[in-house]
């Protein structure tokens, strides 16, 4: 049973894969979200840049296993 | 009454508390330890980010010349409620936004001349060639769509923008981490390192357009962007004729936040194009101000055709100088469906045919 369930699985991605993008295509009007096309060439110019640590922090989690090692 | 200082943690923006313990300053919720030089300047820099400071001199356009507007007719659509200019001898007859029939207004009087004009590069022939091969190729578009010709209805319009340009003065922090895994034989680590960075500087931006028409969707004007500002030309009222014209509804004032809006955007993803190096970077704050801001009234040349189908109207609408051609076109949903369909259940069934073939020859081990 799991076979078929895996080629309908793969079936459906492909579906997805081939069909949203032909209807993507359909839709070509939106907003523009900057104003990049009107950005004066070389015109950015960096008074400071500074990148400064400020912590580090680390978290560990256990490693879950179906067999617990043995005892020795 | 003394003041009271909150700082935020750096980590996960709770508020952090001293802690005598360990000499300073803590976060209760993420349990992060921070210096407390550090978080003095971490809180000042994002404070000192904040507060944009946008202002424009919008005075644009200018006066028409005695006589300039005597041969120009507006005319009126009792449908939309669209106003548009045309010459005399070119007339009008359908109004551009809504293709219904517009009655002659009176002649053109009043509003502002137009700084600057693009004028029209492409012709009709070339808009109607941009159409058909625009909906070409296009397998999920409905056939009746598509053999349905609407392209005689296509229309040259100019229509007002407003054109803003300035230098952007910004102030900006990012948080930025960078993460390292590891594991031993019971633990896997996660050490993510914090930093703050900062950046200062200007950028300048020249003729940001935004639509100055109310019956233009901004979005449909925005999507035929850009246009080579570089062949704008003087206005003359010589360029109208042959096309209709569309008179501005929308003041400078009233398009200022668009304008604002797009280039802050811009100057944001250009500064957080500097923080390199890490493995995720998140604005924090940002403060624009805007120097020497100016506007310009502007005519941006447009092929436009609308119709209707099925009960909705559709819109395109091409540049008419680059010829960039944008609408939103209907989708045939059953045949997308039936494409849809058809793969998954092609492919599964293929699938599970091969499955069942390699069950029975290996014995189903």
């Amino acid at each position: 049973m799991g076979g078929i369930l895996v080629s309908f699985l793969i079936g459906l991605v492909v579906a997805c894969i081939v069909v949203l993008p032909k209807l993507s295509a359909l839709k070509t009007v939106r907003m523009k979200t900057g104003a990049s096309d009107y950005t004066v060439k070389d015109s950015l110019k960096f008074s400071e840049k500074r990148d400064v640590f400020l912590n580090t922090k680390v978290e560990k989690t256990v490693i879950q296993r179906s067999n617990p090692p043995a005892n020795r | 009454m003394p003041d009271v200082n909150e700082y935020k943690c750096p980590c996960c923006g709770a508020k952090l508390e001293f802690n005598s313990a360990v000499q300073k300053m803590k976060c209760p919720y993420c349990d992060s330890e921070f210096d407390i030089d550090t978080v003095q300047d971490y809180n000042e820099q994002l404070s000192a980010a904040t507060g944009d400071e946008m202002n424009w001199d919008t005075e644009a356009g200018g006066e028409w010349a005695e006589g300039e507007t005597s041969n120009m007719r507006v005319y009126s659509c009792k449908s939309c409620g669209g106003q548009i200019i045309a010459e005399e001898t070119t007339g009008a007859s359908f109004c551009p936004y809504c293709n219904n029939p517009v009655i002659m207004a009176g002649t053109f009087s009043g509003d502002l001349r137009p700084d600057l004009i693009i004028p029209f590069k492409l012709d009709k022939e070339a808009a109607k060639k941009a159409y058909e091969k625009f909906i070409t190729g296009k397998s999920l578009l409905p056939k009746v769509f598509k053999d349905q010709n609407h392209i005689e209805e296509i229309k040259g319009l100019y229509v007002p923008v407003w054109l803003f340009g300035a230098e952007a003065d910004a102030n900006m922090c990012f948080r930025a981490e960078k993460k390292k895994t590891w594991s031993d034989a019971n633990y896997r680590y996660v050490e993510t390192s914090y930093y703050q960075a900062v950046r200062k500087g200007k950028m300048s931006f020249e003729h940001v357009p935004v639509d100055g028409s109310q019956k233009m969707p901004d979005a449909l004007m925005e999507s035929i962007e850009p246009y080579d500002y570089t062949q704008a030309v003087p206005f003359k009222t010589a360029y109208l004729s042959g096309y209709l014209a569309d008179k501005y509804d929308v003041s400078s004032e009233e398009s200022i936040n668009r304008a604002n809006t797009r280039i802050k955007s811009s100057t944001e993803a250009a500064f957080a194009q500097s923080v390199t190096g890490y493995d995720s970077v998140q604005c924090e704050s940002s403060a624009v101000k805007l120097n020497g801001g100016k506007a310009q009234y502007a005519l941006y040349p447009v092929w436009i055709l609308n119709t209707d189908w099925n009960g909705t109207k559709y819109t395109f609408a091409m540049n008419g100088q680059t010829g960039k051609l944008v609408g939103d076109l209907p989708a045939d949903v059953a045949k997308a469906a039936v494409m849809f369909f058809g793969i998954t259940g092609g492919i599964g069934v293929v699938g599970s045919i091969l499955w069942i073939l390699f069950q029975i020859l290996t014995g189903g081990n």
